[in-house]
């Protein structure tokens, strides 16, 4: 109690008017009711809930959506769902128990809902009724749209157009070169996300059932494929590592922000929440401040494209300061690992590597290694020689890790510091914390630090530096394989139907060169043997991920072969891709693809170039079978079902369309006994509820989820929005349980053999850093006096890829600032927060225009803007339909993007960098100017 | 003449505990600036805390934290920093404080959530009054400081129903307080406190957080059990 009233009173009244007021609540003018402790009206009663996978950026996290009266209410996290809860509900709790609890669920997917409820979701097919790109659409009915796709004719008025009957020939493209295939080549299928189930389907329509190699060129180069392809040039048939945060003791990040982006994010920063609490060390290596890096023991900003020669530098220090696992290293195979320490994997540090031909040296199909100072094959050796430089049958050898120590002293610390821009001490102190946790420390990347040129060695390099420490599959260490999944394909002992290999009466065989080249060799062209090196474009032997940026371009050159028709589906190319506008006129020319229909959601920047649209479904109206990342180290099979009837009722999903098409061609595989006999294929579901019976029956025989029939099996499945393994199988003793067991190669015998298409040079076997390089192999000339900026894309946590501009919640906590720009180079230009800017390149001399957002979190030298803004069609501007100027949402455009100033091959002049190996799109190796708007 | 007299004792009272809350509401809510600091260890600053808190160490201290500043042993950067720790940057020091934040915590064995159910609640009462959060500011509705801001509004009403000889409004303005205490401030701002005692790196918000505490404790003493308000409201006594 009060001692004095008075003096209480005096001396509130003293400090009145001392300070400013607090001035957060302001009069609204109306007065709404409240009964103090009354009980808060519930919107959701009598919600039912459905269970299903997100699509709003690519981690597949489970959902639950709460729906009433057919709307969808709410989003929440599916609690079964191992990316949303640590530890995820047991899967035999009951759904109506599980109703009662909410997984996390991230900004992205809770406006999902304004997604869904898209008022600028195209209604309707359309057809163009102006030149194509002009913006002049009219509405026709699907019959019209299916008739004129299917049949061709004179459909605008500027010539006949052939259309997919006529295409569908089996006769060569060239008799000529028959390599390229058939005629049926011609029709190209070019998605931007497609996701398993729907991927598989695709394939079996364009593939098996109308014969395109071209089934399904989505958009992976331009995500982060060079770090899948980089590693599965490390690893056996596994190209994505991540690590074991739960276990780890120190985790260093390249060129990713797992707080934002990556994936699954929500679970790598709540694993990372845990981590950090029981006192884990991790490191984040990007020129960017991002809020992993506020979050992290040290941020390492240094120059874009340069993380190889850092991974080299740490390798450098580690070698000198004898903090290499050499025992691991020595180990040649399997039992000798296991047996010698423990390890599930080896690593090719011993075999010997000829230096004629650059093959591994072998008897018979053995690896051989040198022991005692003789040669013998791998499998014998229990410990084997590291350092080898020797002859063998009169053939000059040396040991993997002996080229590996060669290259990697190739530089020294300072020069590899001088390379990151960093200084020689932030190199030892970051490698000899690495070696400091035995097992438990993982070097990690992803998309900055591989889209660029050298984005293959670059993942290489930074994979090799867990090689060195014996990390992989150990607790707390690298993951290479996760929980993976239930295989919904069939094809396991327990799967009821195998897809893969049956069901499918009257399937096709497809043959030929792909359009972007990918997986496909130059030299087995008669084109190479005419001409030799260079090709005309590029080609992509190790892509096996599709060279998305590349598909436009080579259609518009007609290499290897011309385009009849393109069917794009949800696919921004021309916004999405580095320099991506310059794919807008190619677009356009009628004359080298005649005939372009795009499914898609809303009139995006490149539906808008197309002939057709085709309306289709948000994912919350459809099937699917999302995988998730090894992140997740527990088995998990995701499904993703309609939560709510067709909000649009003139849409389709995308299988219905090509069902639809299907049956009018009469392509086997649709329809009546489609999926075999007794088994039709009119619907889409049924496709799904094979897949998902797989699942629930799963892998090995015995693996069966509860019920009595397989409906039941799949009642189950269902009503958990997919099957999960249960949180306490992640591990086996000191391993993963779902551990990768084989090999770690630090030398690629494949990438080592083979020559560049263009340049005609052999690629490098090793982990290797590399200056930014054209498709030529020349430097590329960025005038650093005209140019003194890189620019550097990234993911804000609140949005993920083109289409998250279409909320308005998202985009109304985006800050109107979309140009970072550091401090110091601000003030130097005169540039204040919040100033109109403009970003131009030596590609793009108009450049973009956007705000100014002037902070100290970025390299000096360096540029920042974030991905998803800048559009503009997806709903931000009106279109002509059917004479008249339809609505649209301005908010949706705001900001600006990177892409457009991004530089263009100087040779090939249509297309962004790439990196020739992995395919990768370029998006960090431009340099920019930037001034005043 | 007994019960105006009454009346305008307590409308004074009144009046001096909404600037309580506020003085509070703006320091949980303002970052120090050289002005806000120059008057709270000013002279009139420190009298005025002394006659609220008579023979409270923390005054004293910050009495200290004056002559401190003065000698240049903190400077106002430091203080600045310490707010931004504390109530901005997510980080080591943050205080999280909000309501839902406590309030999950601990009915949700330790997982914490924002914006829940205690969010919505606040944001009510503030509406059923015609209040909603200013256009531009950025916190939350159940921040610690909008919550001592709109207590500084009830007591304001309060103050200014008395003052027009409203005493049944005045009932009712008390009668929220003391609703909204219970209900909000009483179930969480200890334990907020006590975390920004513990995490405050600087003496000048230790200090404050002490001080708030003492203030809302005393708060409680008075709200409930109330003292009777003269005779003509005898509702708002606490039952028991």
């Amino acid at each position: 109690m009060r001692k004095s009233r008075r003096d209480f009173i005096k001396g509130a009244m003293a400090l009145s008017g001392l300070l400013a007021s607090a001035g957060c609540l302001r009069p609204t003018g109306k007065a709404a009711p409240w009964i103090s402790g009354g009980p808060e009206v519930d919107p959701m009663n009598g919600a039912k809930m459905v269970r299903t996978v997100c699509l709003m950026c690519h981690s597949a996290c489970g959902l639950q959506v709460k729906v009433k009266d057919g709307m969808a209410l709410k989003i929440e996290g599916n609690p079964y769902h191992p990316n949303v809860m640590e530890p995820q509900l047991p899967y035999s709790t009951d759904p109506q128990q599980a109703d009662k609890i909410g997984g996390t669920v991230c900004a992205k997917g809770g406006s999902a809902l304004q997604t869904l409820y898209n008022p600028y979701r195209i209604q309707h097919p359309l057809k163009r009724v102006g030149p194509r790109g002009s913006g002049k659409w009219k509405t026709i009915t699907w019959e019209q749209a299916y008739k004129e796709i299917i049949e061709g004719g004179d459909l605008f008025g500027e010539g006949k157009v052939e259309g997919l009957r006529a295409i569908r020939s089996f006769e060569p493209i060239d008799p000529q070169a028959p390599e390229l295939g058939p005629k049926a080549n011609q029709l190209c299928f070019m998605p931007g996300r497609i996701e398993h189930g729907r991927k598989e389907f695709t394939d079996r329509w364009f593939k098996d059932a109308y014969g395109t190699v071209n089934k399904r060129n989505d958009h992976t180069s331009i995500c982060e494929t060079s770090h899948h392809v980089g590693l599965d040039l490390c690893l056996v048939k596994k190209h994505h590592i991540k690590p074991d945060i739960m276990n780890a003791g120190y985790v260093i990040f390249f060129g990713t922000s797992p707080y934002e982006a990556n994936f699954p994010m929500q679970a790598l920063a709540r694993k990372l929440n845990y981590f950090r609490e029981r006192g884990g060390q991790m490191v984040i290596v990007d020129p960017r401040f991002s809020h992993s890096a506020a979050k992290a023991a040290r941020w390492i900003p240094i120059m874009p494209g340069t993380d190889a020669a850092f991974a080299l530098g740490m390798m450098r220090w580690m070698m000198d300061q004898d903090r290499v696992d050499l025992e691991y290293l020595s180990f040649p195979n399997r039992k000798a690992a296991l047996e010698g320490a423990g390890h599930l994997t080896w690593s090719d540090a011993s075999f010997l590597v000829r230096l004629d031909d650059r093959r591994y040296l072998r008897r018979g199909k053995e690896n051989v290694v040198m022991a005692g100072g003789k040669p013998a094959p791998a499998s014998q050796v229990q410990q084997a020689e590291l350092l080898v430089e020797a002859e063998v049958s009169g053939v000059r050898v040396k040991s993997v890790y002996q080229l590996l120590k060669e290259r990697v002293y190739e530089r020294t610390i300072k020069e590899y510091a001088a390379i990151c821009g960093v200084e020689p001490r932030v190199i030892g102190r970051e490698a000899e914390a690495f070696t400091s946790y035995g097992h438990k420390a993982v070097a990690d990347f992803y998309r900055g630090s591989v889209q660029h040129t050298n984005g293959t060695y670059t993942a290489r390099a930074i994979a090799a530096l867990n090689f060195l420490i014996g990390n992989v599959s150990w607790k707390g260490g690298c993951e290479a394989h996760g929980g993976s999944h239930w295989h919904e394909m069939g094809g396991k002992p327990g799967n009821p139907y195998n897809l893969k290999k049956k069901h499918h009466p009257g399937k096709v065989k497809a043959r030929g060169m792909h359009i972007e080249r990918h997986k496909n060799r130059y030299e087995d062209t008669t084109e190479f043997k005419q001409k030799g090196y260079p090709a005309k474009r590029p080609w992509f032997p190790f892509a096996y991920n599709h060279v998305y940026q590349e598909v436009i371009p080579s259609i518009a050159d007609q290499y290897p072969y011309p385009i009849k028709c393109l069917i794009s589906y949800w696919n921004n190319v021309v916004y999405s891709s580095p320099a991506g506008n310059h794919q807008i006129e190619l677009l356009k020319d009628t004359s080298k693809l005649p005939l372009h229909v795009a499914i898609d959601v809303v009139m995006g920047e490149t539906s808008s170039l197309a002939d057709y649209i085709l309306p289709c479904r948000h994912f919350l109206e459809v099937y699917g079978t999302p995988h998730v990342a090894p992140t997740i180290l527990t088995t998990t099979s995701g499904v993703r079902q309609p939560v709510v009837p067709p909000v649009l009722k003139d849409t389709k999903d995308l299988e219905q369309i090509f069902i639809d098409i299907a049956l009018k061609m009469e392509l086997p595989g649709f329809g009546k006994d489609g999926l075999g006999a007794g088994r039709d294929l009119f619907k889409a579901w049924d496709w799904y509820k094979l897949l998902v019976a797989n699942i629930a029956y799963g892998d090995k025989k015995g693996d069966s989820v509860p019920g009595d029939t397989e409906e039941a099996k799949v009642r189950y499945v269902l009503e958990r929005g997919g099957r999960f393994e249960n949180y306490g199988m992640a591990y086996k003793g000191r391993h993963t349980r779902h551990a990768y067991k084989n090999l770690c190669l630090f030398y690629s015998e494949p990438l080592a053999t083979t020559r560049d298409s263009m340049t005609g040079q052999l690629y490098d076997g090793l982990p290797r850093y590399e200056p930014v390089l054209d498709c030529l192999g020349r430097a590329v000339e960025m005038d650093a006096q005209k140019f003194p900026f890189i620019i550097i894309t990234y993911k804000p946590v609140y949005h993920a890829q083109a289409r998250t501009a279409a909320s308005s919640w998202l985009m109304g906590i985006t800050p109107k600032e979309s140009v970072q720009i550091n401090a110091a180079d601000a003030a130097k230009l005169a540039i204040e927060h919040g100033d109109p800017v403009r970003v131009f390149s030596a590609s793009n001399p108009r450049g973009v225009k956007g705000k100014a957002w002037v902070t100290e979190g970025l390299m000096p030298g360096v540029i920042a803007v974030p991905h998803s803004l800048g559009h503009w069609q997806y709903g931000s501007q009106p279109f002509d339909l059917n004479g008249k100027q339809t609505a649209a949402a301005p908010w949706i455009g705001a900001g600006c993007s990177a892409n457009p100033v991004m530089l263009v091959d100087p040779h090939l002049q249509d297309v962004c960098l790439q990196d020739p190996i992995g395919g990768s799109s370029s998006y960090y190796d431009s340099r920019v100017a930037v001034e005043k708007a | 003449m007994e019960a105006l007299a009454l009346q305008s004792e307590d409308s004074r009272l009144e009046r001096a505990r909404q600037h309580g809350y506020a003085f509070f509401a703006a320091f949980l809510l303002n970052s120090p600036t050289l002005e806000s600091l120059d008057r709270l260890l000013g002279e009139e600053g420190l009298a005025g805390l002394h006659d609220m808190f008579p023979g409270d160490s923390a005054v004293r201290r910050l009495g200290l934290l004056a002559r401190e500043r003065r000698q240049g042993s903190w400077t106002d950067d430091e203080l600045l920093l310490d707010f931004e720790a504390l109530f901005r940057v997510p980080g080591s020091s943050y205080l999280h404080p909000y309501e839902s934040a406590y309030v999950t915590a601990l009915e949700g064995g330790g997982k914490a959530m924002l914006c829940a159910a205690s969010t919505r609640q606040v944001a009510r009462a503030y509406a059923s009054l015609g209040l909603g959060l200013a256009e531009g500011f950025a916190e939350l509705p159940d921040h610690l400081g909008v919550e001592l801001e709109f207590m500084a509004h009830l007591c304001g009403q309060a103050a200014s129903s008395l003052e027009t000889d409203g005493v049944a409004d005045a009932c009712r303005y008390m009668k929220l307080q003391k609703d909204f205490f219970q209900e909000h401030l009483a179930r969480w701002a200890f334990d907020c406190l006590a975390h920004l005692a513990s995490k405050a790196q600087t003496p000048l918000y230790r200090c404050l957080a002490s001080l708030l505490e003492r203030f809302l404790r005393e708060e409680q003493q008075h709200l409930c059990p109330s003292r009777v308000l003269g005779r003509s409201c005898p509702r708002i006594q606490c039952p028991g």
